[in-house]
């Protein structure tokens, strides 16, 4: 697999073909489908193709978030009303709240009731997922799993420190790039070129690394948003600041990063 | 209007229980600037300054105008500074804030009324013909010290500015293109550099050149404008908390030094980029000779 950069207008020269009869060509973020069979592109960015899933999409560093379902992000309580709270979803470069607002009912918490809600100050830090997002209208949070309906992690983030990166880093810090790393290990074996190339980064080197020594609390919000937490305000700062450098980072790079930071800690 | 969203409460009390541990959140000193660019155009007068991810971009003109009345030997020399919503959404074009009004005031403060420029070089025929300076500031990304960044590109922008040479022969007024005399500098008396302290904790915490995100959570604020000799043009302290005298002498002690570094940075890179127009211009003659 050859990643491809397109820019918004370009055509998608090649699409898979479905393998069994069933199943469909799966287009995603990114791109757009205009009948009969063109999948055009509408952002910057590169093409990925799994022929397995039969899923295209496109991989990019965008500056404004856009919510969509299923997402986790990080959101800032601005208010509440008598049946849910209004949060901002800040994207990491974009400060101003009225980009996005939020909705969060006040029952969109693991076994809440009218009388055991928590309760949520404006200014609180919350970790939420997507419930709802459509085109025209404010998306709508939870703070549970969808399937298990528990916390799984999900509600307010009290202390820490919430950092900024870019929202493809939170993309990748989250997993994404760890299936991209597959996608062209597989990709590679398929080639037969294997042993060329040299290693491909799944873009969290520094997570595991930094994991490995330090003992901190960290929730990664899709809005390029980062909360950490840890007994020391020198931890905290230390591994902020190694996620924020690491962006442009090789694997080993990142390593080598870390063991830096960490000897001046 | 959107309004700048104010740091989480999580944020607020992390940044604050860092300072009191003398920790920066970007890692610096209490006493150390951003790391500051300073790049110049193809044209001359034109200065982009980066400091950190602050950017302001400065572009100096120059036109023929009559002077005013009351002072027929005097150019004429303005700075205009807007705040859009290129630098930050939270910015809009055509409505004056606070914000705005003062950054407009403390930059013409420190430039115009320090008397940074000779308007009286500018003069081409008493009461009748002079230059017409002004410098517009762009701001084109918004990160925290827009007064110091903006400060550096209009000095640096003026520094690098030749304007056309005139010659003056009676009642006529011969404006020489750049092409046919050598164009001149504009005559600068001093260059004042602003430096802005932030203050956390009941002032026993100040900063040099705060972040978006230190000066939303400040307790207050000043601005000292010096040049490298020492000599200070103002000290601006609109409100926010009371700051002792001593605080203060201290504060201008460091901006001093401060100061004098960022006027030696500026003058290494003006003369880069004076060396770098030399070679370019010898390169292009030695073409055309060539050609011939």
């Amino acid at each position: 697999m050859t990643t491809m950069l397109l820019f918004p207008g370009d055509v998608v020269p090649e699409l898979p073909t479905p393998q069994k009869t069933n199943t469909a060509l799966k287009v995603g973020p990114g791109l757009t489908y205009t009948p009969p069979d063109k999948v055009v592109a509408h952002r910057v960015g590169e093409l990925h193709v799994d022929d397995r899933k039969c899923a295209v999409w496109m991989e990019g560093n965008g500056k404004r978030y856009i919510p969509s379902l299923n997402d986790a992000v990080i959101a800032t309580v601005l208010r509440s009303t008598s049946d849910s709270y209004i949060l901002a979803i800040p994207s990491s470069t974009s400060p101003a709240p009225a980009s996005i607002q939020a909705l969060l009912p006040h029952l969109a918490f693991p076994q809440a009731t009218k009388k055991t809600r928590p309760i949520l100050h404006p200014g609180c830090t919350v970790y939420a997922r997507v419930s709802l997002a459509n085109k025209h209208m404010d998306p709508e949070l939870e703070c549970y799993d969808a399937e298990s309906q528990k916390a799984e992690g999900f509600g307010e983030l009290k202390g820490g420190m919430v950092f900024n990166v870019s929202l493809g880093m939170a993309r990748r810090l989250l997993g994404d790039g760890k299936k991209i790393r597959q996608l062209q290990l597989r990709a590679r074996k398929a080639e037969g070129t294997e042993a060329e190339g040299g290693e491909i980064s799944n873009g969290m080197e520094v997570l595991e690394e930094l994991g490995r020594v330090l003992a901190f609390e960290i929730a990664v919000g899709r809005n390029g948003r980062v909360w950490v937490d840890s007994e020391d305000t020198k931890v905290t700062l230390c591994v902020g600041s190694c996620i924020q450098k690491s962006e442009y980072l090789t694997g080993d790079e990142q390593r080598a990063l870390v063991r830096e930071a960490l000897r001046k800690l | 209007m959107p309004k700048e969203l104010e740091p989480s409460t999580c944020e607020k009390n992390f940044v604050l229980e860092a300072l009191k541990e003398n920790l920066r959140i970007d890692g610096r000193n209490f006493e150390s600037f951003r790391e500051l660019e300073i790049s110049f155009g193809e044209d001359y007068g034109l200065a982009d300054v980066q400091l950190g991810k602050t950017r302001v971009l400065a572009r100096v003109s120059a036109e023929v105008s009559k002077p005013f009345s009351d002072r027929p030997f005097d150019g004429i020399f303005q700075i205009t500074t807007e705040l859009g919503p290129m630098a930050s959404p939270a910015f809009e074009t055509g409505r004056f804030t606070e914000q705005e009004v003062l950054l407009a005031r403390l930059i013409e403060k420190a430039i115009r009324r320090s008397n940074a420029i000779d308007t009286e070089s500018l003069c081409i025929v008493a009461g009748q013909k002079c230059w017409a300076v002004r410098v517009d500031v762009h701001f084109l990304h918004h990160d925290g010290g827009l007064i110091d960044a903006s400060c550096i590109a209009a000095v640096a922008a003026l520094q690098h500015y030749r304007r056309p040479d005139v010659s003056v022969d009676g009642e006529k007024v011969i404006i020489h293109t750049l092409t046919e005399r050598v164009p001149v500098p504009l005559s600068i008396l001093h260059i004042p550099i602003c430096v802005t302290y932030s203050f956390y904790h009941g002032g026993e915490v100040s900063l040099v050149d705060a972040t978006l995100q230190e000066e939303q959570l400040r307790d207050g604020d000043m601005t000292i404008t010096l040049n490298k000799f020492g000599e200070v043009c103002q000290i601006a302290k609109a409100g926010g908390l009371p700051i002792g005298a001593l605080a203060l002498l201290q504060c201008a002690r460091i901006a001093l030094v401060k100061v004098q570094e960022i006027t030696a940075f500026l003058q290494k890179r003006l003369e880069e980029d004076s060396a770098a127009r030399t070679r370019r211009d010898n390169l292009l003659e030695s073409t055309a000779q060539n050609a011939r």
